[in-house]
């Protein structure tokens, strides 16, 4: 067998009822991972957020289209929220004309970028909460390099800077981590980490 | 003998396929954008290519619409985080010479396969 040794050591605390709890009342800096493919289980977390609060949310969104978030939220609303996307994957395919509540754009090219799409969105919508879907674009936290981690830091910073706070209170970053183990953590930079686990099992059908 | 060009922006990622096709019998080329890339299959004329999607600089509509001109059309294989929807998928096997697409993050063993599978005997 192969000599291995241990890189990083992460600990993870599961206690449901006090994560319900989290989850509810969740403000602040938060990296959200999770190893599903589904927007569905994106859209059943943020219901769990502040549901008697009336939310405006910014979702940037790298992985879906906003044609195919609104079939998915056509079956499963957002409850009291208001959501406004900003797609930068359809003019992949097609070019789309901005509508009330969508803004199609090219995906930014790095984080410093990511930050002004962000701010932009943020003057136009003024949200309460801005989701980031998905920093798997920009940082594989299973093989960082120092660049990518000190950029991805800076990145941090300034958010709390010049985000969090002023325009809006709650920024949630989500990163899936099929990639690998995550080998780092942001832990000072972030106010919460959270792991999102899907389990799906095939459908048995019964006579 | 295939050849096969990797173009990805993420530079560990880029060498792993690289080195694993290597290893599979391919000739290899490497690019880290969609400029080096266009420049690279003009001399290296790859079979394959594995396209990140999300690269700084041209974007992927860009490149698939710069190779329609170009003599050498290679196989393209997508390699993409985004989740397409079956008519979003339709729309980019119509673009260029896109004959697949593989989700990230990937299983190593899907990626061979779809390459072999999409190879010139």
């Amino acid at each position: 067998m192969a000599e291995t040794e241990v890189v990083h050591v992460n600990f993870w605390k599961e206690m449901h009822k006090e994560i319900r709890k989290t989850i509810k009342n969740i403000h602040g800096l938060v990296l959200l991972t999770h190893n599903s493919v589904d927007f569905s289980d994106i859209v059943d977390f943020l219901n769990k957020i502040r549901r008697e609060e009336k939310l405006t949310i910014l979702y940037i969104s790298l992985v879906n289209s906003y044609s195919n978030m609104k079939k998915i939220l056509d079956v499963k609303p957002l409850d009291s929220k208001k959501l406004f996307v900003v797609d930068c994957v359809s003019n992949f395919i097609t070019e789309h004309i901005d509508t009330v509540d969508c803004v199609y754009t090219k995906p930014p090219d790095n984080l410093n970028d990511m930050k002004e799409l962000i701010m932009e969105n943020i003057q136009k919508f003024h949200p309460n909460l801005v989701v980031l879907d998905s920093l798997s674009q920009f940082i594989n936290f299973s093989m960082p390099s120092n660049e990518k981690l000190h950029n991805f830091y800076r990145f941090l910073k300034s958010i709390r800077r010049d985000v969090i706070g002023i325009t809006n209170d709650t920024f949630i970053l989500i990163y899936d981590d099929k990639m690998g183990s995550m080998k780092t953590l942001p832990t000072l930079f972030t106010d919460t980490i959270l792991k999102l686990e899907v389990i799906r099992e095939e459908i048995k059908w019964q006579d | 003998m295939n050849k096969i060009l990797i173009v990805d922006d993420e530079q560990d990622l880029r060498e792993m396929i690289n080195l694993m096709m290597a290893k599979e019998g391919y000739e290899t080329e490497m690019a880290q954008d969609g400029i080096d890339f266009l420049k690279k299959n003009d001399n290296f004329q790859p079979d394959i290519v594995t396209l990140d999607v999300m690269m700084p600089g041209l974007t992927t509509k860009d490149i698939l619409e710069e190779l329609k001109d170009k003599y050498n059309k290679p196989k393209i294989i997508l390699l993409t985080v985004v989740r397409f929807s079956d008519e979003e998928k339709e729309k980019l096997f119509k673009m260029g010479n896109v004959v697949d697409y593989i989700t990230k993050p990937f299983d190593f063993d899907e990626l061979v396969t779809t390459i072999k599978d999409n190879s010139v005997d």
